[in-house]
């Protein structure tokens, strides 16, 4: 690990998260070592948000809280929640014939997260200037998420050889049943809230 | 970083100065992340320019806030699972807690309340007595009403503001009793009663009160009112004879009460935390320390249908009905 450290292969991986995804996903197929390091993306990026957000939130002493446990929080739930993406967008493609490889599908979504850590710069020039740091901040969020989704689907697409729409179609799918069950508990919680207050 | 020879072919080349790139733009960004902890930092020590400080910073001296709100009683029941206690003994018990912080120099004791029990009103009135003795400076202000009960608790402290249309005064003590002796004759309801002593039904609702009785509920109203009027001479620090004339029980406006030197001057909640910070030598900004503040915490509170305490004391009547003597100004 140290040697793959010292080797600076992973400056390669950042340079193609930003310029060429299909070569990335080749790079990471290839190289095994490449799965530990990808979990340090989540971790950056935590760090970088907690920090947007601590600009444009209320500034008090919870700040050193959330810079030195939040944060931690903040990149096991992301994790998780490429985790669990990640499984749910590998049993989409098998449904859909291809082979299954959850291994990598994760370690593409670890990497496809490193262009959020752009969020922090962009959102404290708006801060300084005072120009809508918060419209700006959501807008810059949104376009940052169709980037890392734009990365999977490209890094799909190479890894099972697939049309990009159809790799398209493997992405959306798990996103369309947390999109629903999420719904469904939403109306239920607030069915179940609402009765608890009136009951 | 590697120094890339003449003899690699262009590709490392290329890979090399792609690297230096995004190392580049690696430190840039370890660089923002530094400059945003700082400024966050600044900001919060309320050191930053005005245009980023979005809230005073909540450190350092300041003024504590008490709030008597609703009728006045020493009833704690309702605490939620969340610890929310009401009544006399949590106003009293958050004088001690801000009387022990040592950041509190001042406190600002809002009044919203029609008076109450005479004990749980006396208890307030002793704790913020005591805080005056330990040089907390206490300013008074007046919500909607802050009638009998509620102006006993403001005169205790060192100043009172109220608003020009506060309903304030009613300085006496009452004690009602419904006479419902006519209402269970027409029903034919009787009572038995079986008693250790003839006063012990007294201000029972089933018989009229005899004189002898009447004699004994005035006695007690009579102790209870001289108390009152002696508390608030030496709250205000004015003789009880120039009290007198206008503690007939008689209800006034804050401009009225402001006439008769019942209150040190009109104006707002705003206005008394600034009197606050003036007596007690603080900054215009120094922080509030308030009650519940935290948005979570109220929303959690409204969730478990938090009580307001006008309604514990309506069901600590119609479980006992007992008939009380209160500092209270009932229209």
């Amino acid at each position: 690990m140290r040697e793959f450290l010292k080797s600076l292969v992973w400056i390669d991986y950042v340079y193609m998260v930003f310029t060429d995804p299909r070569k990335l996903a080749t790079a990471l197929m290839r190289e095994s070592r490449s799965l530990p390091l990808g979990f340090a993306v989540p971790a950056i990026v935590s760090i970088m948000e907690v920090l947007a957000v601590s600009i444009l939130g209320s500034q008090t002493a919870f700040f050193y809280t959330k810079i030195t446990y939040g944060w931690i929080l903040c990149c096991v739930l992301i994790v998780f929640q490429n985790i669990l993406i990640g499984s749910l967008v590998d049993s989409a493609g098998q449904a859909l014939g291809y082979q299954g490889n959850v291994h990598n599908i994760v370690n593409i979504m670890n990497y496809s997260l490193f262009p959020r850590v752009l969020l922090l710069p962009a959102v404290l020039i708006f801060s300084v200037f005072n120009f809508a740091p918060v419209f700006f901040y959501v807008l810059f969020s949104l376009a940052l998420f169709v980037w890392s989704a734009a990365i999977v689907i490209l890094g799909l697409s190479e890894m099972h050889s697939a049309a990009l729409h159809r790799a398209a179609v493997v992405f959306i799918m798990p996103f369309v049943l947390l999109g629903g069950v999420t719904f469904f508990t939403m109306v239920l919680t607030v069915i179940t809230i609402v009765g608890y207050i009136t009951a | 970083m590697r120094r890339s020879l003449s003899v690699n072919p262009p590709s490392v080349d290329r890979m090399d100065k792609n690297r230096k790139i995004i190392v580049s733009i690696l430190i840039l960004l370890v660089l923002s992340s530094v400059l945003a902890i700082i400024d966050i930092s600044i900001t919060m020590q309320g050191t930053g320019r005005d245009a980023y400080r979005l809230r005073s910073p909540e450190t350092g001296p300041g003024v504590g806030i008490v709030r008597v709100y609703g009728p006045i009683a020493i009833d704690t029941a309702g605490a939620g699972p969340f610890g929310v206690s009401y009544g006399s003994d949590a106003i009293v018990e958050r004088l001690d807690e801000l009387s022990r912080d040592q950041r509190i120099k001042a406190v600002v004791v809002r009044i919203n309340s029609p008076g109450g029990t005479v004990a749980a009103t006396q208890e307030i009135y002793d704790k913020i007595m005591r805080l005056r003795k330990d040089n907390i400076v206490l300013v008074a202000s007046m919500g909607e009403l802050a009638a009998s009960g509620g102006y006993y608790v403001a005169s205790a402290c060192n100043y009172i503001m109220a608003n020009h249309g506060t309903i304030t005064g009613s300085i006496g003590v009452i004690a009602v009793s419904p006479n419902l002796k006519g209402l269970f004759e027409k029903l034919g309801i009787r009572m038995n009663v079986i008693k250790s002593g003839r006063y012990k039904d007294l201000l029972a609702s089933y018989r009229d009160l005899g004189a002898e009785e009447r004699e004994l509920i005035q006695e007690i109203i009579d102790s209870s009112y001289k108390k009152f009027l002696a508390d608030v001479s030496l709250g205000r620090n004015i003789p009880i004879p120039e009290i007198e004339p206008v503690a007939d029980g008689r209800v006034m406006s804050g401009e009225t009460a402001l006439r008769h030197r019942l209150v040190d001057e009109l104006g707002s909640y705003e206005t008394a935390l600034a009197k606050a910070r003036a007596l007690a030598k603080l900054p215009d900004d120094s922080p509030v320390y308030d009650e519940v503040t935290n948005p979570i915490e109220r929303f959690l509170m409204s969730l478990q249908g938090t009580k307001s305490i006008a309604d514990i004391r309506l069901d600590h009547h119609s479980l006992y009905n007992l008939p009380v003597v209160e500092y209270r100004y009932q229209p």
